[in-house]
């Protein structure tokens, strides 16, 4: 059991320290893999100032924040796809991550006003915390919506995210109209996702976050197991449904809360990494989240590579690469289910 | 003594009671049969005594103390409940499945063991075959005893104190030999101590295996007692508002049920 169970564990651990390694060579300024060997000191062959600089300042920070932000998007993912027991529970699709970029965007825009009455040492915070709050409501309301007495209207589910949604975007579109031009530039590149303001100092708090939010859903990966029966049976066989939800609703929220603090908001990556891994490994949630995690860092550090680099000296938004893969990959899963089981 | 017990319960839905003024007793050792015509309210008592239902009066006890008071780990180790309907989401395994009864137990049971345990559970219930493949695909009645596994399973890890098991049409969509043997499997539970509680519709099938039969109509429990004793025809014929004899054939006797 733990030998079967490991193996394809190492192969994507394997499979993320290799995209890692490529997001760190690849892009306008390439960095030879001898150049990396000795920045990490793995080689006693100097290197140049420029290149030492372009790793360390530039893209360390840069492919540790995609890596982090795939890895939350896909654990939060597969921990909604059992909240709802359905695998079309994304937290783009839902609404969460737009209600996370709406609070964020706020802050942008609004946040100057208030900026002054914040202690400096916690400016950096406000950001990750507004987003939070933002996903949070915005689970909470789906949630209410589509899930009544442990049964999820898929159809519910699918309109409350359309719904929740359309609101953000009247909410932004409001902001833009609002916005100075600094803000502008900022505001587009949060609702289309990218990594390309990433700095050490703007991702420490919400890489924190995301530390504390992500791991700790490991301990409750059998709850989830149990969840697939449906919350009545769960709460049979010994748990407390009630307040896995609520944990699971919290760190949902914070997670990928944090992602959109760094990166705005980045579509399909919740969808597409725990389906690929339930189709290789199974549903149990002991392998799944950790290696959807794991799925969903590479993903988001080879996108970012291919982002930076397609359009070089230029950046293609990174929201838009996901959305080329994940929005087809969306409706051959709607398909297959549509005509499997008439949705 | 350990017991289950429901006091004067009432469950409702809005200001619509589906049951009133329920009393009754699970006993360790005995299995009751709850019968009833549809909608009397038969799913509801047993979603009541399983800890699911809001009471809008009364209480349900399980060893004197009310069940919401109950840690759920701890409840679990106590009774198991075999729903009417069981969908799983994704593709688990029936064996997954089947181990999921163990969730209370993990912190005692090592992974081969409740491995163990669970594939004799669905061996106990023809349902090994099933083990590796994926819950979704099997058909209504090896859902049925893949689920039932997962029941048996859980009630029986416990060592501690008498579990009760609880079993809501548990041969609906079985076939007459698995009806049987998932009686049988009830049967022993209750010979070995466990206090059982099924909702049946086949009064052949209650004769049979259960020690008491509870009557259910219209919210209200009308009838409690021994098998023997509740089960007669005339009553019968009643309740089900269609015309019930009692054939004697080969020393052995059945209900039949003349149509309306």
């Amino acid at each position: 059991m733990t030998l079967t169970l490991k193996r394809p564990i190492a192969l994507f651990a394997l499979a993320a320290v290799a995209s890692i390694v490529g997001g760190l060579c690849v892009g306008a300024f390439p960095v030879g893999f001898a150049d990396l060997l000795s920045a990490l000191g793995l080689s006693a062959k100097p290197i140049d100032d420029t290149t030492s600089v372009v790793l360390y300042a530039i893209r360390a920070p840069r492919v540790l924040a995609a890596f982090c932000v795939g890895a939350a998007l896909a654990a939060s993912g597969a921990a909604l796809q059992s909240l709802f027991r359905n695998p079309l529970a994304d937290p783009g699709l839902l609404g969460v991550s737009s209600g996370a970029a709406l609070a964020a965007v706020s802050v942008i825009v609004l946040g100057e006003k208030v900026m002054h009455i914040v202690p400096p040492d916690l400016r950096p915070w406000l950001l990750p915390v507004a987003a939070f709050g933002g996903g949070l409501i915005s689970t909470t309301v789906v949630y209410r919506l589509a899930a009544r007495e442990g049964i999820t209207l898929v159809g519910t589910l699918l309109l409350a995210g359309i719904a929740i949604n359309a609101l953000t975007a009247a909410g932004i579109g409001m902001l833009v109209f609002v916005a100075d031009d600094q803000q502008l530039r900022t505001l587009i590149f949060w609702t289309m996702g990218g990594f390309g303001g990433v700095t050490w100092a703007s991702i420490i708090p919400a890489l924190i976050v995301l530390a504390i939010a992500v791991p700790t859903l490991l301990p409750v990966a059998h709850l989830l197991d149990a969840l697939a029966l449906g919350e009545r049976e769960a709460g049979h066989v010994g748990v407390d449904v009630e307040r896995l939800k609520r944990r699971l609703v919290a760190q949902v929220a914070l997670a990928v809360g944090a992602g959109v603090a760094i990166s705005g908001t980045v579509g399909f990556v919740g969808l597409i990494a725990p389906h690929i891994v339930r189709l290789l490994l199974g549903p149990a949630h002991r392998t799944l989240l950790p290696a959807a995690a794991l799925f969903g860092g590479a993903f988001l550090v080879l996108a970012d590579a291919l982002a930076r680099t397609i359009v070089s000296p230029a950046e293609l938004p990174i929201g838009v690469l996901t959305a080329l893969v994940g929005g087809p990959f969306f409706l051959w899963l709607l398909a297959g289910r549509a005509s499997r089981e008439g949705l | 003594m350990s017991t289950l017990q429901a006091q004067a319960i009432e469950v409702r839905v809005g200001a619509k009671p589906l049951i009133a003024d329920v009393s009754l007793t699970v006993e360790p050792g005995e299995f009751l049969a709850v019968i009833g015509p549809n909608g009397a309210g038969k799913s509801t008592l047993l979603g009541a005594l399983a800890g699911d239902r809001h009471l809008a009066k009364g209480h349900v006890l399980l060893d004197g103390k009310r069940l919401p008071r109950w840690n759920k780990r701890e409840l679990a180790k106590r009774r198991a409940v075999l729903p009417q309907h069981s969908n799983v989401a994704f593709d688990f395994t029936g064996l997954q499945v089947a181990m999921l009864g163990l969730l209370a137990h993990r912190d005692r049971l090592s992974e081969p063991q409740m491995r163990g345990l669970a594939e004799k559970a669905l061996n106990e219930t023809e349902a090994l075959a099933f083990a590796d493949r994926p819950y979704t695909v099997l058909s209504g009645g090896e859902r049925q005893r893949v689920q039932l596994a997962r029941v048996l399973v859980q009630c029986d890890a416990d060592t501690s104190g008498t579990p009760f098991l609880l079993l809501d049409e548990p041969i609906a969509g079985l076939d007459l030999s698995h009806q049987h043997a998932a009686l049988a499997s009830a049967r022993r539970r209750a010979d070995r101590g466990l206090g059982v509680l099924a909702v049946l519709h086949d009064l052949n099938m209650a004769a049979r295996y259960a020690d008491r039969v509870a009557i259910m109509e219209q919210g209200r429990v009308t009838a409690l007692g021994n098998t023997d004793t509740v089960l007669e025809p005339a009553r019968l014929s009643t309740v089900f508002a269609t015309p019930i004899v009692r054939v004697e054939a080969d020393g052995a006797s059945a209900f039949l049920s003349l149509g309306r």
